[in-house]
């Protein structure tokens, strides 16, 4: 569980605007500057990556799912947090299959 | 138990390491002695029992379990599917070497001609394909039950599965399945090998970890938890499922060749399929 917040963590402060894409309340559509549509885009070209590094989370898919669907019922506020949420979620798995390329030979049974 | 950490660790630590470069029967040897260090009271058959090697309470539940085997339906409907002859006329008998009986331990090989890792399972969807059939789903019924005939002939036979040194697309399927098992994924950040080599034998909520070693021997597998019979395929999907990696397709490129490392490591290991498991 350390490794995992400590990967967390690093990644956070890695990742150019994690953290930064802050949802302001009251302003539909709006957050710190990107609409709903900006962050479901970009939440679905960061998803596209991972999907092509095939190392996608298991909760990223419906998370975008959920985000349109907030969308659609007019919960703004919510479809922007969880569309965040997917799109933090598909770039820190771009950036575990990145590490991982090299870093899997370090845990190979040896004498 | 401070003891037991600290010598679970020294443990470990003597034996991960820079094993990357390693061939297969040489990664085999390590992981063997790695197992055969850890658990020195299992005979190496045992390993074939996955974790009822060494949780005796477990052991006893599946003992009692196995004088009803909840897989035998499966194997009766797998033999009848397996007899029954495709609409040409042919069976899955014209397809396999030995008409397909006792043939499991040959499997996954690696397809020369296809430059691609099969498994069993894929071999009974292309036998179906060669003879104009719709292909079956891979992870439980129709294909699951034939799948646990064919092991059932194959009990008592020595997995044999075969690297070919001279083949590098052979040897490359083998490296990237060997890849894939250690390789960290999902939200929960882990290896195949985080459970089933650092933490095999410990308890992971209530449940105790298998080693790698004998995780081929006995499939399809009759879950409790699943109430019906499955393939190793359909349990690797459940393993990214509960590190939160979402699961590939079912004998995609990737499975196949974890497959093929997987049963390598368990080559000399006697057939024991199908089996139950909690």
């Amino acid at each position: 569980m350390n490794k995992l917040s400590t990967f967390l963590v690093a990644c956070a402060f890695l990742l150019p605007g994690c953290g930064q894409e802050t949802v302001s309340s009251g302003s539909p559509g709006h957050a710190g500057g990107s609409s709903f549509a900006d962050i479901y885009a970009a939440a679905e070209q960061a998803l596209a990556v991972a999907e092509a590094k095939r190392n996608v989370w298991s909760k990223t898919e419906g998370l975008l799912r959920d985000a349109k669907v907030a969308n659609a019922d007019g919960r703004i506020d919510e479809a922007i947090a969880l569309a965040t949420e997917a799109k933090l979620q598909a770039e820190l798995a771009s950036i575990q299959a990145d590490t991982e390329a090299e870093t899997w030979r370090t845990r190979v049974l040896s004498n | 138990m401070n003891n037991k950490i600290l010598l679970l660790s020294v443990i470990i630590g003597l034996f991960v390491g820079a094993g990357a470069t390693a061939g297969p029967e040489e990664d085999r040897t390590v992981m063997l002695e790695y197992y055969t260090g850890r658990f020195p009271d299992v005979p190496l058959q045992e390993f074939a029992n996955g974790l009822y090697a060494f949780d005796e309470i477990a052991r006893e539940q599946w003992i009692e379990m196995e004088d009803f085997p909840p897989y035998e339906i499966a194997i009766e409907d797998g033999q009848a599917l397996f007899e029954s002859p495709f609409a040409n006329g042919k069976s899955y008998a014209d397809c396999f070497d030995n008409g397909g009986i006792g043939i499991r331990q040959q499997y996954p090989h690696f397809d020369a001609d296809l430059g691609e890792v099969v498994t069993l399972e894929l071999a009974i969807n292309q036998c179906r394909a060669a003879n104009d059939e719709e292909s079956l789903p891979y992870l439980i019924g129709d294909l699951a039950a034939i799948s646990a005939y064919m092991s059932y002939t194959s009990r008592g036979n020595t997995i044999n599965v075969k690297v070919p040194q001279d083949n590098p697309s052979a040897l490359a399927a083998y490296e990237s399945g060997k890849q894939y098992y250690y390789t960290r994924r999902g939200q929960l950040n882990f290896a195949c090998m985080s459970c089933h080599v650092q933490s095999a034998g410990l308890m992971l909520r209530a449940d105790r970890l298998s080693t790698t070693l004998g995780h081929a021997t006995h499939w399809p597998v009759y879950r409790a938890k699943w109430g019906e019979i499955g393939t190793l395929q359909k349990r690797i999907s459940e393993c990214n499922s509960q590190v939160f990696a979402k699961p590939l397709q079912p004998q995609s490129i990737e499975y196949r060749n974890l497959e093929y490392f997987l049963t390598y490591m368990s080559n000399g290991l006697e057939l024991n399929g199908p089996a139950s498991r909690r």
